[in-house]
């Protein structure tokens, strides 16, 4: 029991523990900030603390990792954007909850379940330390091919009453996931030929068009973030904080599936949260339906994604191998202490194993603390006009997306993804299948090759393998006892002008790749040959369906605020590369106020510069971001 | 000699007058993240270059991320200014693919003024500590990211090479994956961390270096006609297995078009590093194989290809003439 006495010690040293409470402190902020990663903090503070002792060094790194996925909640609840790509789960229960009034009631859920999950997480971490190695080494690769397919299962579950549109939305989403260089050849695909769409589409800019700009669109459109009068209470908050503890059982599984996937090298914190949100959404008694406020919607994805820590340290303290971008700092602080991950950590570096799990539980304590004697306050955003909240979320959002590469594509692909998930949201078509799908494809298709190239056939006999056959099976033969896989039932009627859009867009898109698909070689034409066979068979039914059903028409109002946003957003893209953002953003938050409301023209000055000197610390200060000339510079001459 | 010694002179004056009218803020701009590792030897770098360029400029540290650092190389080649305001530190995987596969590329990496670099360092080859490999087994599997990547190159390299029978399995997104499936047995070798790579992240207790690509004595001794004739030569259980020049680590380049008297400042500033202590003590902290050598990236280039596609070489051949 030394080495137990001998870690707390050390955790509870003074400068360690100020060091975990500064962490704790810039992780908060980092997640609550769209667009600034914890990631970048890491970078930027540890050259700041070279020469502290390792305990103090690595409860820095813990306390900030710990709780980015606490803090992100904040502007996932309570505007719809999420703070980090760990919240885009969150966004689908716990925004609708806000605007029904209930955001103090959903950060209590939100946080209370991410302090479960974190230390679920930790004690996870602190009984596998025995059995961490072998337990690591004993996965394969068809295991994690296994998982991903599991994963894309949830689609079933999360397309809630519309099975048919939420498959299309899951192809989609797979077809758009091959953009880019291919895994196993090399071969571009789906780029045209430029190199913008090499890396793929970026996650951000994806889902920041298809959440964010969606739920801004919508909040233009009611003038207000909440329909209901908002009053924030403590009874309010402590609410949530309740439904986390009368679903305990779902926090316990969420916690355990977050530490398991978390432990699996390559599995991101967005699958590891649609798993979770799709084990929440499985149980369908009680509550309002998933996507329209269901509180088990935010406590699942919030336990895993703070489980999540707990899991990515087991492969990194027990063979070296990072299990997240940020455990590579861990790794790095780790060797420049002449320490070595692997076995040796179980014998000779116990009490600082046992440090970094009392470490994780007190960081999340410590956030879950700091958020929610806050609660109140950030809650009280959604008081906030929309005149001002709007036109600084959007110069966030457009300038977050634009430095994803600095490139006009960016923002056109921000553009091209908020109306698409305007129509998607309009139209019930399932975002969330959408994201399973574009989350979980690459690693389907890569697992599936690698597989195939290490094991060949043979792959198929793996226990997990064997499972997850047997689950699709199950699927299957209950569909069709069901008669839900008769002809007639695998079409639906596109009854709105959107739904033709969309089935259209869909069917065009698979077709089109399909034809580009012959084009490549060595086999990287198979995965994108199947999902565009399959999008293109799945929607022609329901396209041919669509000559003999009557158009309905409505969703005038939301079309104007859907055009409002959009127009925002190609205003402020278009100053942006006219005079520079200094100039855009403070030019574009000033008018977009006073266009929306004329009566706060000087609140709109003061957020304006408030908001541009924020931009300014953010962007150009702490990431030195390196913007294009601007254009009208480029016209002046000399 | 007279020639190259009268241009020598020539420039060395030109550079004087560069100097005089240098800028005053310079940017090394990198390809990769500011939280990545390529960004923090181009802090060490920033802080100390300024004192070897004339007038002492300012000089930072710009990201431009993207495409595998193709964004940064389509900026080189077609926007950056070129008075010496802006050098870029690259990998040279993007000439790589280039001369791999030109596609999407609507400009020539191969116009950027590259001045050197600045680790010449050595590639290896390791196996499972645990379940050790020999690299001419029957065959050994060799794990590798796809066929774009430094890892299949030098993969390809030792299955041409050594070992005909290996299987390169590619697909792996990185290095971690790939030492991922190492450890797990999945694979019994890959090729592609360096030494320092290798030291720093302390591995020799689970893996094992087999072999080593690029090592720099031998390589310049010979020329790009005796690789192929000493392949059969070679002593296959240790540590060279080839002799290409592996000097593509921490690249340096100007925008295309930088007049040669402005590279000759850089050059000549960058060659000065080798002199300065505190630098070297920074960077060998860092990248032990620390050693600027100005060089011509594109002949580089081609020779290591040289192994991989000799269709490669005839397209580098016809850029350069």
């Amino acid at each position: 029991m030394n080495f137990l006495l001998e870690a707390l010690s050390s955790t509870f040293n003074p400068v360690v523990l100020a060091m975990l409470l500064f962490g704790v402190v810039v992780g908060l902020l980092v997640g609550a900030l769209p667009g600034i990663g914890g990631v970048f903090a890491m970078a930027l503070l540890l050259p700041l603390v070279d020469g502290f002792d390792i305990s103090a060094v690595l409860g820095l790194l813990i306390g900030l990792t710990s709780v980015t996925t606490t803090s992100d909640t904040m502007p996932a609840v309570l505007i719809g954007v999420p703070g980090s790509a760990a919240a885009i789960a969150t966004v689908e229960d716990g925004h609708p909850l806000a605007r029904q009034g209930e955001g103090d009631r959903a950060l209590g859920a939100a946080y209370s379940a991410s302090l479960l999950g974190g230390l679920i997480g930790a004690f996870a971490l602190a009984l596998a330390i025995p059995v961490l190695r072998p337990l690591v080494l004993s996965l394969r690769t068809p295991d994690f091919l296994a998982v991903s397919v599991f994963g894309l299962l949830f689609v079933a579950v999360v397309a809630g009453r519309q099975p048919l549109k939420g498959l299309l939305a899951a192809l989609v989403g797979l077809l758009l996931s091959i953009v880019g260089v291919d895994p196993l050849q090399g071969v571009q695909r789906f780029t045209f030929g430029n190199s913008y769409f090499w890396d793929g589409l970026s996650f951000t800019i994806v889902f920041v068009g298809l959440y964010g700009l969606v739920e801004l669109a919508d909040l233009l459109r009611r003038g207000r973030i909440t329909e209901t009068r908002f009053q924030s209470s403590l009874p309010a908050v402590l609410r949530g904080v309740r439904d986390t503890l009368r679903e305990w059982r779902l926090v316990v599984a969420s916690s355990l599936s977050g530490t398991f996937l978390g432990a699996v090298p390559g599995i991101g914190v967005t699958t590891i949260d649609w798993v979770a949100y799709g084990i929440a959404a499985r149980d369908r008694k009680g509550g309002p339906e998933y996507g329209k406020g269901n509180i088990r919607g935010v406590i699942a994805p919030e336990s895993a994604n703070n489980a999540k820590e707990g899991g990515n340290l087991i492969p990194t303290l027990a063979i070296g191998l990072p299990g997240s971008i940020g455990m590579i700092f861990v790794l790095t602080v780790l060797s420049e202490h002449g320490i070595v991950p692997g076995p040796k950590m179980l014998t000779e570096h116990l009490p600082l194993v046992y440090s970094i799990v009392f470490f994780i539980a007190i960081a999340n304590v410590l956030g879950t603390g700091i958020c929610l004697l806050m609660t109140r306050q950030i809650a009280g955003l959604a008081a906030a006009p929309v005149a001002l909240l709007v036109p600084v979320a959007l110069a966030l959002i457009v300038l977050g997306a634009y430095t994803t590469h600095l490139r006009p594509e960016d923002l056109l692909l921000l553009l091209l993804f908020g109306a698409l998930g305007l129509l998607m949201k309009a139209n019930g078509w399932s975002r969330a299948a959408f994201a399973l799908g574009f989350l979980l494809g690459p690693n389907i298709e890569r697992y599936y090759f690698l597989s195939a190239q290490l094991n060949g056939w043979a792959f198929l006999s793996r226990p997990a393998v064997i499972v997850v056959l047997c689950i699709v099976a199950g699927l299957i033969v209950r569909l069709a006892l069901q008669g839900r896989l008769r002809p007639g039932a695998l079409v639906f009627a596109p009854d709105t002008a959107g739904d033709r859009m969309l089935l259209a867009l869909f069917a065009g898109l698979g077709a089109l790749a399909f034809i580009s698909a012959l084009g490549f070689s060595g086999g990287s034409d198979m995965f994108p040959r199947i999902v565009a066979s399959l999008l293109a068979l799945v929607a022609l039914p329901s396209i041919l369906r669509a000559f003999g059903t009557p158009l309905r028409v409505g969703g005038g109002a939301a079309a104007v605020g859907a055009a409002k946003l959009l127009g925002f957003v190609g205003l402020l893209s278009g100053l942006v590369f006219m005079v520079g953002h200094l100039v855009a953003v403070p030019a574009f938050i000033f008018a977009a106020s006073l266009l929306l409301d004329r009566t706060r023209w000087r609140a709109g000055l003061v957020t304006a510069a408030m908001s541009t000197a924020v931009i300014y610390l953010l962007f150009d200060e702490l990431q030195h971001v390196s913007w294009p000339t601007p254009l009208i510079t480029l016209a002046i001459p000399g | 000699m007279l020639k190259e010694t009268i241009t020598a002179m020539v420039l060395l004056l030109a550079s004087n007058s560069v100097a005089a009218e240098f800028p005053s803020k310079v940017s090394i701009k990198i390809g990769n993240s500011m939280s990545s590792g390529t960004a923090a030897i181009a802090r060490v770098i920033a802080e100390h270059l300024s004192g070897h360029l004339p007038g002492n400029p300012v000089v930072n540290i710009e990201a431009v991320e993207g495409a595998r650092g193709v964004q940064l190389a389509r900026q080189m080649a077609t926007t950056e200014p070129k008075d010496g305001s802006v050098v870029a530190m690259t990998s040279m995987s993007v000439l790589h693919n280039f001369l791999i596969d030109p596609a999407g590329y609507d400009f020539s990496v191969a116009d950027t003024v590259w001045l050197g670099a600045f680790a010449n360092t050595i590639v290896y080859c390791v196996t499972a500590r645990a379940n050790p490999a020999a690299l001419t087994d029957e065959g050994i599997i060799i794990g590798a990211a796809n066929k774009a990547s430094d890892f299949y190159r030098n993969g390809m390299m030792l299955k041409n090479l050594i070992n005909p029978s290996a299987q390169l399995v590619s697909g792996f997104t990185n290095e971690v994956e790939i030492m991922a499936a190492l450890e797990r047995g999945e694979i019994q070798a890959y090729c592609g961390p360096t030494r320092s790579t290798y030291e720093r992240e302390k591995r020799a207790d689970i893996q094992q270096i087999v072999a080593g690509i690029g090592d720099p004595q031998a390589l310049e001794a010979r020329g790009v006609s005796d690789l192929f004739k000493d392949v059969d030569g070679l002593d296959r259980d240790v540590l060279e297995f080839s002799t290409f020049p592996t000097k593509w680590f921490y690249t340096m380049g100007l925008p295309a078009g930088t007049s040669p008297e402005i590279a000759e400042v850089y050059r000549e500033a960058l060659r000065s590093l080798n002199a300065d202590v505190d630098f070297i003590a920074e960077f060998t902290a860092r990248v032990p194989e620390y050693q600027f050598r100005p060089g011509d990236m594109l002949s580089e280039a081609i020779k290591i290809h040289l192994a991989t596609d000799p269709a490669v070489i005839e397209r580098a051949r016809q850029i350069t003439q």
